[in-house]
């Protein structure tokens, strides 16, 4: 697996840019204004709408790669599904955990089951199971074949958790960066929260390339494992051997 | 980063792999669809102030979310009464319990608790904020914008 310069090149540009720009945000996440009615408890909005993003990307690509797997059979977009899947979960699982910290100091609550709250938990079950089922079989052009189906299906989970605000009574707060009307958010706390997001976007980038290139080595070593337990024709005449196989 | 793979295009029916994605994938999506249609009614966390007066609401306890009016809240020996709005109907709320710390006049709650015809008898309350996001300047915040909203 050889790369080019150009593309090693890139990777580490994406590379530097996922660690300067998570660090800006970060220092503009403590030094923006605290907000009047939740003061400092706001700051978690940065992390909470920053992973949120990226996860929603994350599950994009993982229905992206799918359905380009199902058109070109190529194994290379089964990876780049499966590795966003996988760090979409990560994503999404950073969001949830600071969305519980938030409600608990804000509503009240670490959990509701209002419709965004409940939305979500389906939606991160979803892409559990997607990953569970790609554990469940061996086969590597098999599960790419039907991880495709659910990796496409997926994604629609992610508006119907993204719009759940607006089309249900719901105790979670509607969009403020993504909503239909202006967004909804003081200047300085806009910028940090549009740092930390695009940050969060290389951070992903960063993330699914390692994840890929793991994907190669393991398919790699497993396929070695497996011809190496496998019985070769004419085995039962073999001659008997010192030391055996290892 | 494709060197390793075999990429001989396979001989097999391009329709029949085609059908074999979208057979399933149309049958999970209908699970899907049936799903959020079950749901649907169950995901209504609250209702509101003119569901009540409308008088359309079965359940002896159920939750009311809506806006804490300007000047409505007094403190009690047994917790808070306040009127909560969703800009068309208000009605009193007599709350049981400390109320939340961010509880304060113009915030959003939502209230858990029965109707008894005249004031709400609320023990459960949680605190709705809204998406605007300011600074002690003010910048950005607008009252009238107030949404009845999700």
């Amino acid at each position: 697996m050889t790369q080019s310069q150009a593309t090693v090149r890139v990777f580490r540009g994406v590379d530097v840019l996922a660690v300067g720009l998570l660090t800006v945000g970060i220092i503009l996440s403590f030094t923006s204004p605290p907000d009047v009615i939740q003061g400092e408890l706001t700051r978690m909005i940065y992390l909470h709408v920053g992973a949120v993003v990226a996860a929603y990307v994350a599950f994009a690509l993982t229905a992206l790669g799918s359905l380009l797997y199902v058109i070109t059979r190529r194994l290379s977009f089964d990876r780049l599904a499966a590795a966003s899947a996988e760090a979409g979960v990560v994503l999404f699982g950073v969001v949830i955990l600071v969305g519980m910290i938030w409600g608990q100091t804000t509503w009240g609550s670490f959990w509701v089951w209002d419709a965004r709250l409940t939305m979500s938990a389906i939606l991160f079950f979803v892409y559990l199971g997607y990953l569970a089922l790609r554990r469940a079989i061996p086969d590597v052009e098999t599960r790419a074949n039907r991880s495709a189906v659910l990796g496409v299906v997926a994604l629609a989970m992610v508006p119907i958790t993204h719009f759940s605000v607006v089309w249900w009574n719901a105790l979670h707060q509607g969009a403020t960066i993504l909503s239909p009307a202006d967004p909804k958010i003081e200047g300085d706390m806009a910028v940090a929260l549009l740092t930390v997001m695009v940050a969060m976007q290389f951070v992903l980038v960063a993330l699914i390339r390692r994840r890929m290139q793991i994907a190669v080595l393991e398919e790699a070593a497993f396929a070695a494992a497996v011809s190496a337990d496998a019985t070769v024709a004419g085995d039962a005449v073999q001659v008997p051997q010192l030391g055996g196989v290892s | 980063m494709a060197a390793t793979e075999n990429e001989k295009p396979k001989e097999e029916d391009l329709v029949k792999r085609y059908i074999r994605f979208l057979i399933p994938a149309g049958a999970i999506l209908g699970v899907l669809v049936v799903m959020l249609m079950t749901l649907s009614d169950s995901l209504i966390y609250f209702y509101t102030p003119t569901d009540i007066v409308s008088g359309e609401i079965a359940q002896e306890r159920f939750r009311i979310g809506g806006e804490v009016l300007e000047g409505s809240v007094t403190t009690t020996d047994a917790g808070v009464e306040f009127t909560v709005t969703d800009g068309r109907e208000s009605i009193g709320v007599v709350h049981v319990g400390a109320p939340q710390g961010l509880f304060q006049e113009g915030i959003g709650v939502v209230l858990e608790g029965s109707w008894d015809g005249e004031v709400f008898r609320s023990d459960t309350m949680l605190v709705k904020h809204d998406e605007t996001y300011v600074a002690e300047d003010g910048e950005v915040y607008d009252a009238e914008k107030v949404k009845g909203d999700a």
